[in-house]
């Protein structure tokens, strides 16, 4: 099966990220084609590199470590307004605009949003 | 772990089922009606098939005479309506809800709005290839 994946809730506030991630793995190592992730308002800010955790989950380094298996795009809008350049971003995950998105969503057989209102 | 089902629609291709946006958080008090807003232009402009409602506290977005220039937040209630201006043909609205908190049809801005029972929206749900909550 084809996915993808909008992340709309930024790391360690909720859980929606940490949710997002294992489930893009278990969806990976099940055989699943995860087409992307698209990081979509503060979901940016999983994608920034200088992510610091100590003695907990680094959320930067577990979506930069699917990025070698998948897409996963930040909105170019949403970071500029968080101030996230591309030299903040981890190793893995890109820019993108919203064709990215659209993409994914005319190409998947299923697409789940984690997070949001 | 059980297999994902499968399930794709008997009418029409994945890509002619609509996005479906719904509108659920008040105005102003968090950025998703305004990313919401900004989604369902950017869908509209790839032309993609999208429906948007508003539902719960969401319905105040719909209000008219909101924004407040002083604290830099724009008027939504006029941009959600000037989505059509983009193809979005009609503005739904839960009625439950808008019953729920004494807010009339006439209460909403101007443009294609039109209230819808929760059974409708129930349908909606079914039918849409993605739902976005905002």
């Amino acid at each position: 099966m084809k996915i993808g994946i909008l992340l709309l809730t930024g790391p360690y506030q909720h859980e929606a990220a940490d949710t997002a991630y294992h489930f893009a793995r278990a969806a990976l190592a099940r055989g699943h084609e995860v087409l992307g992730i698209f990081l979509y308002t503060d979901g940016v800010n999983v994608a920034n590199r200088n992510i610091s955790s100590p003695g907990s989950r680094n959320l930067a380094q577990m979506f930069s470590e699917l990025g070698g298996k998948t897409r996963v795009v930040t909105c170019g809008t949403c970071a500029r307004f968080r101030g996230l350049t591309k030299e903040c971003l981890s190793p893995g995950t890109s820019l993108g605009g919203m064709g990215a998105l659209v993409k994914f969503i005319q190409d998947c057989d299923r697409f789940l949003v984690f997070g949001g209102g | 772990m059980a297999e994902l089902p499968v399930r794709l629609p008997e009418e029409g291709t994945p890509a002619e089922r609509p996005v479906l946006l719904l509108f659920r958080r008040p105005p102003y008090g968090t950025v998703f009606p305004a990313e919401g807003l900004r989604m369902a232009e950017a869908l509209l402009a790839f032309q993609m098939p999208l429906k948007v409602v508003f539902l719960e506290d969401g319905i105040f977005n719909l209000v008219k005479g909101q924004g407040n220039k002083t604290l830099g937040f724009g008027d939504l209630g006029s941009a959600f309506a000037g989505l059509t201006s983009f193809g979005l043909q009609e503005l739904l609205v839960v009625q439950e809800d808008l019953s729920d908190r004494r807010v009339r049809l006439e209460d909403l801005v101007q443009g294609p709005i039109r209230a819808i029972r929760t059974t409708e929206l129930r349908a909606l749900i079914d039918e849409a290839k993605v739902v976005m909550p905002f």
